[in-house]
């Protein structure tokens, strides 16, 4: 792991740990229902403050914290163009893939590339210490599979340009 | 230090719990229905004796009065009193007027159990009695100055001031009183002329007031809101003054609830999954003294001791035998919601029980 | 109005509305913070960073507009990334609970700014450090604090 991965990591593991401290709550302005306060933003008191933690310009983590849910929405670095469009089929195929992701969103928030909504119905079915490796883990492979993905790439570009320019020698 | 009593009940969190005055059965939250436990019974486990069922919403909150009826409280905007039947049957339910349009979010009945109030996201509080003439339970409401979802009450000791605690980050304590069903209350540091509906005091702590409880000589009140501080109130000798107020930040995370042990000792919990102590008093301050559960004083293979079947299970689910992080080193495994005194002695509560999202009631020592 | 069922009717009904109380923030100019500013900067000219991250956390222009506030924060900047990384645990321990908990708070702003973004890696490494001194307070407190920078 680089020198400042690590302690981006722990802040965004730290900063999560913290957010993740919601309740059952049912709406003030619609009657009977219970959805995610952060979703709808209506009721201004129960909104906290959001955080960004960001590693450089290319890479941040949004997280907006409320009283019964959380909103994790990452950018995920991307140098050149290439590493542009792998992001976004990346995120492409998981969010097509959402509901069997459970905390995954389908649609990421606008200048991120993916968004995950924790609710308090998660972090009563499944161990809070779980959802926050979840997360860090996935940031980490990210990068891991991003550069893996475009060594790979370039690795068969340069065969099938040599293959083809082959054929002229 | 006895070992503390464990019990396993639920699937689904358990967002509140009470037991009977005898403490041989504990009433839990189970989703829309309260599920009542024999702890008698020969087997030595808790042994499910009945199901209330009637809300249609997840029950927020339930409490037992001195007399054994039980009332829920549900985000169905309902409340419930269940009268226990001589014959030992099924509870019978008595639907309360709330007369709101929310969620009703937590209940209390007061010591003498013949009120109870409820707190609710339409940002009333429904103080409630029972109407022999009619035969059933009517609410007043208390409005004023309350500007968001309550999320605690408290009753005074003498069953006429409430103390409230809100979203909007303030705590209050009102006046309840009924005329025909309370007496006219002795002049005590919170006021002397105490008309229904009374402001007492009203403070800001700048922060969603998760839990607030009279101290058990009802001189001051402690509350504990979500920037992981204890806060302790004196009420000053003027009209809603505020002599004095101590701030106890901390290094955990917020705290969902508090009980006192005695006056100068009060025991929280919450987000954390174990139990912190404070001990002080107006003069030198509080701070935090010790903790119950402590996960930093216990090891891993205390409670997983690293069998091969272990090994397996690990390698089985996660595809590797590391178990770091698998489980907790406190007992419960998630939030604790809710404390409630279990034991008492002439010194204070000696036990307490707790019960958690992980679906765990257990009762502690203090 | 073609859009009629999309009009949040609520926010005209002033029963609806839920309005905090005034915290009376001091609205500071950037004339009022100029001496304080100036003397963060000798502070920092003769490296005595303890006095700089005090004067920093104390009093700051929370109610002030956006451009004061920026302006104190770009200095608060500065005195990050003033301190070498090897002596910001020795720095930490010399500020009261209360005095950490506001550095938090600058850092998670700071952090939001373009200028924070390109110093990320002080600015993490500051955050990591103040955690392991004291806790996750800060960041719970942080989130649930009325005053904002």
């Amino acid at each position: 792991m680089s020198q400042s991965l690590k302690p981006y990591l722990t802040a965004v593991r730290h900063t999560l740990n913290a957010a993740l401290c919601l309740e059952n709550f049912s709406s003030q302005i619609v009657e009977r229902h219970n959805y995610p306060e952060i979703e709808n933003k209506k009721t201004k008191e129960i909104l906290l403050n959001p955080m960004i933690i960001s590693r450089n310009e290319k890479e941040r983590v949004l997280i907006e914290p409320s009283i019964n849910s959380v909103r994790v929405s990452i950018k995920i670095k991307q140098s050149d163009e290439i590493e542009g469009i792998l992001v976004d089929k990346f995120t492409r195929f998981l969010t097509k893939r959402a509901e069997t992701f459970f905390i995954l969103r389908r649609v990421p928030i606008e200048g991120y590339d993916i968004s995950f909504l924790i609710t308090n119905v998660h972090n009563e079915d499944m161990l809070k210490n779980k959802l926050v490796d979840f997360i860090i883990e996935f940031m980490e492979d990210v990068d891991k599979e991003i550069s893996e993905m475009k060594l790979f790439l370039n690795a068969r570009a340069r065969f099938v340009a040599e293959t083809y320019l082959s054929t002229f020698d | 230090m006895s070992q503390p009593i464990e019990l396993d009940l639920s699937k689904d969190p358990i967002y509140d719990h009470c037991f009977s005055q005898d403490r041989r059965s504990v009433a839990i939250t189970r989703a829309n229905d309260v599920d009542i436990y024999d702890l008698t019974d020969v087997s030595g486990r808790p042994r499910l004796l009945v199901t209330l069922k009637h809300h249609d919403k997840p029950i927020t909150a339930l409490d037992i009065s001195v007399d054994g009826k039980i009332v829920t409280c549900s985000q169905d905007r309902n409340a419930l009193v269940w009268v226990p039947q001589p014959d030992g049957s099924t509870p019978k339910p008595t639907l309360v007027l709330l007369r709101i349009n929310r969620a009703a979010t937590c209940v209390k009945w007061s010591p003498n159990g013949k009120k109870f109030a409820v707190g609710s996201s339409a940002r009333v509080i429904s103080v409630c009695y029972f109407e022999g003439e009619n035969d059933w339970w009517i609410s007043k409401h208390i409005k004023r100055p309350l500007k968001s979802t309550i999320l605690s009450l408290d009753w005074h000791p003498n069953n006429v001031l409430l103390a409230c605690g809100s979203t909007d980050s303030h705590v209050r304590v009102f006046s309840a009183y009924i005329k025909g069903i309370d007496s006219k209350p002795a002049t005590t540091v919170w006021g002397e002329r105490l008309p229904f509906q009374t402001l007492c005091l009203d403070y800001n702590l700048g922060s969603w007031v998760h839990d607030i409880k009279f101290d058990p000589t009802a001189e001051f009140i402690g509350a504990v809101t979500h920037d992981a501080s204890l806060n302790l109130i004196y009420p000053g000798p003027g009209e809603q003054e505020v002599a004095q107020v101590i701030k106890v930040k901390t290094s955990f995370l917020p705290f969902r609830s508090l009980i006192f042990a005695t006056s100068s000792r009060i025991v929280v919990a919450g987000h954390d999954c174990y139990s912190i102590v404070f001990e002080g008093d107006a003069q030198h301050g509080w701070k935090n003294t010790y903790s119950i559960d402590d996960p930093k004083k216990k090891t891993r293979s205390d409670i997983e001791n690293q069998s091969a079947l272990n090994m397996f299970r690990q390698l089985d689910l996660k595809g590797s035998s590391d178990s770091t992080s698998a489980s907790l080193l406190t007992v419960h495994q998630n939030t604790i919601n809710v404390l409630r005194p279990f034991q008492q002695s002439t010194a204070g509560i000696t036990k307490f029980s707790t019960c958690g999202n992980d679906g765990k009631v257990v009762v502690f020592d203090v | 109005m073609e859009d009629w069922r999309r009009v949040d009717v609520d926010q005209y009904d002033p029963e609806k509305q839920f309005i905090a109380d005034d915290l009376e923030l001091p609205n500071y100019s950037a004339q009022d913070l100029e001496p304080k500013i100036q003397q963060i900067r000798q502070y920092i000219g003769s490296n005595d960073l303890v006095n700089a991250l005090k004067s920093c956390v104390q009093d700051p222009p929370y109610g002030s507009t956006d451009i004061v506030k920026k302006g104190y924060l770009l200095t608060v900047l500065d005195v990050l990334n003033t301190a070498k990384q090897s002596e910001v645990k020795e720095l930490l321990s010399q500020l009261s609970i209360d005095e950490v908990d506001v550095l938090v708070k600058f850092i998670y702003v700071l952090m939001t700014t373009e200028e924070g973004q390109k110093s990320g890696g002080a600015l993490l490494g500051w955050f990591d450090k103040a955690i392991t001194v004291v806790g996750e307070g800060p960041i719970v407190r942080y989130m649930s604090d009325p005053y904002r920078m």
